[in-house]
């Protein structure tokens, strides 16, 4: 049996409560996970919301609206955050407008953290103080967070989940979008009226900080676009 | 290449495409060392458009395909780890210490984004993506990739900060007092001789191909603080017979292995003529000096053969102006740093000069240092030898805030007296000459010391966390460990010195180091004796401790430890050194560092190299040392007394024995 974690319980024994709570959560969402594999993005949205209330955050990267159309049909108060690193394209903060004012949404846009502007652009420590930092700051005392991440985006995210407990971040991150391809992408914005970014037809496939993404020609991998010319492929929000 | 794209990088070439007189009448090429052979076929500095135009984009690979070319890489202030591949050593030179705080936030900035090392790479004392502080008040980073040199040359020019000619044949950065124009007690600050000194010989094409490395020292103050005797070029405060303040002229002097205090020149040198003085010191020594044996080839040898008059002889004939006697030497005594908190000149403000052990800070550390800078002090920082900074201009009122800072608890101005005096080299984490790993291991064996005697005073310092406004620095023991013979953390001139070796104990061979006591600077100048040889790694910690306690229980009210050092004789202190269990509790020695194993029967030219020098040598320039007054003589007896040491001791050589020694086929520090 459980015993309750207060005063008068050890620091050891507190822990070992959290650690038992944790090892139960885990397991519920990776059962949850796996059992998703064939759903629909909206339905895992909808069990997010249900699930996790206002303990749910999501985070986009503005460079659709696929996940933002999706996750206001099922709640449209939920609370979506948008990194502004201050490097992006005047296109894309054109676009988050655009989108905010389609769906009244309820926006948190992050400002880098101070000084960030002393480092080089396309570095570890740039990232960090761009996105890492403000996203931790704005998921503070959420309990689960929603991403566009989608496999086919980079080999490093072949094999990411539909749910899973994030050690590093201390959240259920929830990938409604895992198994989505960009032509999954594109016929959902058909369907759907979605306006797309404008920079998509320059061939922009995969839209970052100006200063470090380039179009890619046709053919080409998506997010060769991204810190080309650099062994870097990730940011640093979604490491595992 | 235009002139625009070199502004650009900061590597622009300056002076005269003309070469130096040393090829004709002195000597012809077939004489000169593959070195000198290289820097002619293509002058060193081009190596800097070498590395923006193609080693940057091709990679590490295409400069090994160019004869020379890894030599010529120093001139633009780089050298290849001991790692090899892609990774690169960065020297960024900070002429006389001083730093504004863009430049030293930049410098950090560049060692956190760029300096990061492969996985398994980060120490469990310093992290990663760190820089070191050096005793050419420099700063060095690690782990660079050579693509991104050109984007950090790029980066440091901005803020007007230089790597070219930090190491090479060529002018090092020119020291000078830490505290220049700030300092009480100054006779007139320097720093800006120093930083015209330092721009002269900048990217300077004439002046670039020097026979060996040129180590210039310039000061006002009258503490020695810029180390004027163990440099090539040593300028310290004198006052003319007609009353002007200048400087007196010392030349010669070194580490490495084959010491050597430097000789007086006695010269009166105005502030204004000391660039062309150094200048014809550059060219007396590029034209005269050994071009044909790299280990003969530092300006001391020249000096030493010359003889000081036979040198400054050589050095008239080439001087635009007259020589005149130095008149009075304003040289007071040695200061050894600047740590702790002192009083500016300025009224109400106030220097802090903040204990990095071992001179390693993360690069993130460097940037917050900036910020403390700019919110507490007058923007700047102040690089000292001994691997230390100091925040300077800090108004009274603002001090109690500076000490609350997180950074001050870490790199605190009040530390204990070990971890205060604490220098280490790169060592062989990074180094190629290493022979043992020095930077971790001397911050355990300081922090040991601090830990074991705490609370109780060492020398006449205030205890560890006292805050004490005085300048007195005599408590500290200050502990030099270089990971070999070439000197890198100036252990010859240490209250006690380490130098990497290897023992052989049993059937392994283990890391080690000779121990030496007793070195100064200053009135006191002596070097080291060389007390123990070889004394496994993991038994010093404790050996240490005997010899400090017995310093402690013998030493004169405000003894330092040096002094004490040089009156127990040699054979004394290694008996201290070697005793086990003179009835105090000692903690457990750790296990030993132990390298390879030796099969008994083998005759390995490790073995034979380590075993060779089993007996410790007893040197009698201890004795040598002591006996100099400390009281002030006339230029002309001093320049004899300075000499004296450094012909008794056997660990200094005249040139020819150097020669010799030289020429031995198994010298020790190549072990291994």
């Amino acid at each position: 049996m459980r015993r309750p974690a207060g005063p008068g319980t050890s620091e050891s024994e507190r822990k070992m409560a959290n650690d038992e709570e944790l090892t139960t959560l885990r397991a519920e969402i990776d059962e949850r996970s796996a059992a998703f594999e064939t759903s629909a993005a909206g339905s895992v949205i909808a069990w997010a919301v249900e699930r996790f209330g206002s303990g749910l955050a999501v985070a986009c990267s503005f460079q659709d609206a696929v996940l933002v159309d999706l996750v206001v049909a099922a709640d449209p108060g939920i609370e979506i955050i948008f990194l502004d690193t201050g490097a992006h394209f005047p296109e894309t903060l054109g676009y988050v407008e655009t989108i905010r004012a389609r769906y009244d949404l309820n926006l948190t846009v992050t400002t880098p953290v101070e000084g960030a502007g002393d480092w080089p652009c396309g570095t570890e420590r740039c990232c960090e103080f761009r996105k890492v930092q403000p996203l931790k700051q704005a998921l503070a005392g959420k309990a689960a967070w929603i991403t566009g991440l989608k496999r086919v985006d980079a080999p490093t995210r072949a094999t990411t989940p539909i749910a899973a407990y994030d050690d590093a971040w201390g959240l259920v991150k929830i990938n409604p979008l895992a198994t989505w391809t960009d032509l999954d992408i594109a016929g959902y914005e058909d369907d759907h009226g979605i306006p797309r970014h404008p920079l998509l037809a320059q061939g922009y496939l995969s839209i970052g900080c100006a200063p470090t993404t380039r179009p890619v020609a046709e053919g080409e991998d998506p997010r060769s676009g991204r810190w080309a010319d650099t062994g870097k492929v990730e940011c640093g929000l979604h490491v595992a | 290449m235009t002139k625009d794209k070199d502004e650009l990088y900061g590597t622009r070439m300056t002076g005269s495409d003309r070469a130096m007189r040393f090829i004709n009448p002195y000597r012809t090429v077939g004489e000169l060392n593959q070195i000198e052979q290289w820097k002619l076929e293509r002058h060193p500095l081009e190596i800097a458009d070498a590395i923006i135009d193609r080693y940057s984009v091709e990679g590490p690979a295409a400069i090994a395909t160019v004869p020379g070319e890894v030599e010529r890489l120093k001139w633009a202030g780089i050298y290849p780890q001991k790692q090899g591949g892609d990774n690169f050593m960065m020297r960024v030179k900070v002429p006389g210490g001083f730093l504004t705080a863009p430049q030293i936030r930049e410098i950090g900035v560049v060692a956190d984004a760029f300096g990061e090392g492969p996985d398994g790479s980060e120490s469990r004392v310093f992290g990663s993506r760190y820089a070191d502080l050096t005793t050419r008040q420099s700063i060095q980073i690690h782990w660079l990739r050579i693509e991104d040199i050109p984007r950090i040359w790029r980066r440091f020019a901005a803020v007007g900060v230089s790597t070219v000619q930090a190491c090479g044949d060529s002018a090092r950065n020119v020291l000078c007092c830490p505290v220049s124009g700030i300092d009480a007690d100054e006779a007139f600050n320097a720093l800006p001789v120093a930083q015209a000194v330092s721009a002269f010989f900048g990217g300077n094409r004439e002046y670039a191909n020097l026979p060996r490395k040129f180590k210039i020292s310039i000061t006002g103050c009258t503490e020695d603080c810029a180390q004027a005797e163990i440099n090539d070029i040593g300028l310290w405060p004198a006052r003319s017979a007609d009353g002007e303040l200048g400087f007196n002229v010392l030349a010669g002097g070194g580490l490495s292995d084959g010491e050597r205090m430097a000789s007086d020149l006695d010269i009166f040198v105005r502030p204004d003529q000391a660039v062309e003085l150094c200048r014809a010191i550059a060219q007396t020594f590029g034209e005269l000096g050994n071009r044909e044996n790299r280990g003969l080839a530092r300006m001391r040898y020249l000096v030493q053969e010359l003889g000081p008059e036979g040198f400054r002889s050589a050095l008239a004939d080439r001087a635009a102006f007259d020589l005149v006697p130095a008149g009075t030497d304003l040289t007071r005594r040695y200061r050894g740093d600047h740590v702790g908190v002192h009083p500016q000149k300025q009224p109400g403000l106030v220097y802090v000069g903040c204990s990095v052990p071992v001179g390693r800070m993360s690069g993130l550390e460097l940037v917050e240092v900036a910020r403390l800078a700019e919110t507490y002090g007058d923007g700047t920082v102040r690089l000292s030898t001994d691997q230390n900074f100091t925040l300077t201009g800090v108004p009274e009122d603002r001090l109690d805030a500076l000490l609350g800072e997180e950074l001050l608890a870490k790199y605190s101005p009040f530390p204990g007296p070990f971890s205060r005096g604490v220098v280490a080299c790169t060592g062989s984490e990074f180094c190629r000459f290493a022979i043992v790993e020095t930077k971790e291991r001397a911050v355990k064996w300081a922090r040991f010391l601090d830990e074991q005697l705490a609370g109780e005073p060492v020398g006449a310092a205030p205890r560890p966390g006292e805050r004490s406004g005085v300048r007195e620095d005599a408590g500290v023991v200050r502990m030099h460990f270089s990971g070999c013979s070439a000197s890198c953390a100036q252990p010859q001139i240490a209250d006690i010195g380490f130098r990497g070796e290897i023992a052989k104990v049993g059937t392994h061979l283990e890391e080690a180091v000779d121990i030496g006591m007793g070195g100064s600077l200053g009135a006191g100048s002596g070097f080291i004796d060389w007390i123990e040889h070889a004394r496994p790694v993991n038994t010093v910690p404790n050996a240490l401790l005997r010899v400090v306690r017995r310093y402690q229980s013998e030493r004169g009210e405000t003894e330092p430890f040096y002094n004490w050092a040089r009156r127990v004789p040699d054979d004394e202190l290694r008996r201290t050194l070697a005793a086990e269990g003179v009835g105090l509790e000692e903690p457990v020695d750790e296990p030993p560092v132990r390298l390879v194993a030796v099969a008994p029967a083998t005759k390995s030219p490790v073995k034979k190299a380590a075993a060779k020098k089993a007996p410790a040598k007893k040197s009698p320039s201890r004795k040598a040392a002591a006996k100099k007054a400390p009281a002030k003589k006339s230029p002309v007896k001093k320049a004899a007394a300075k000499k004296a040491p450094a012909k008794k001791s056997p660990a200094t050589k005249s040139p020819s024995k150097k020669a010799a020694a030289k020429k031995a086929p198994a010298t020790r520090k190549r072990v291994r």
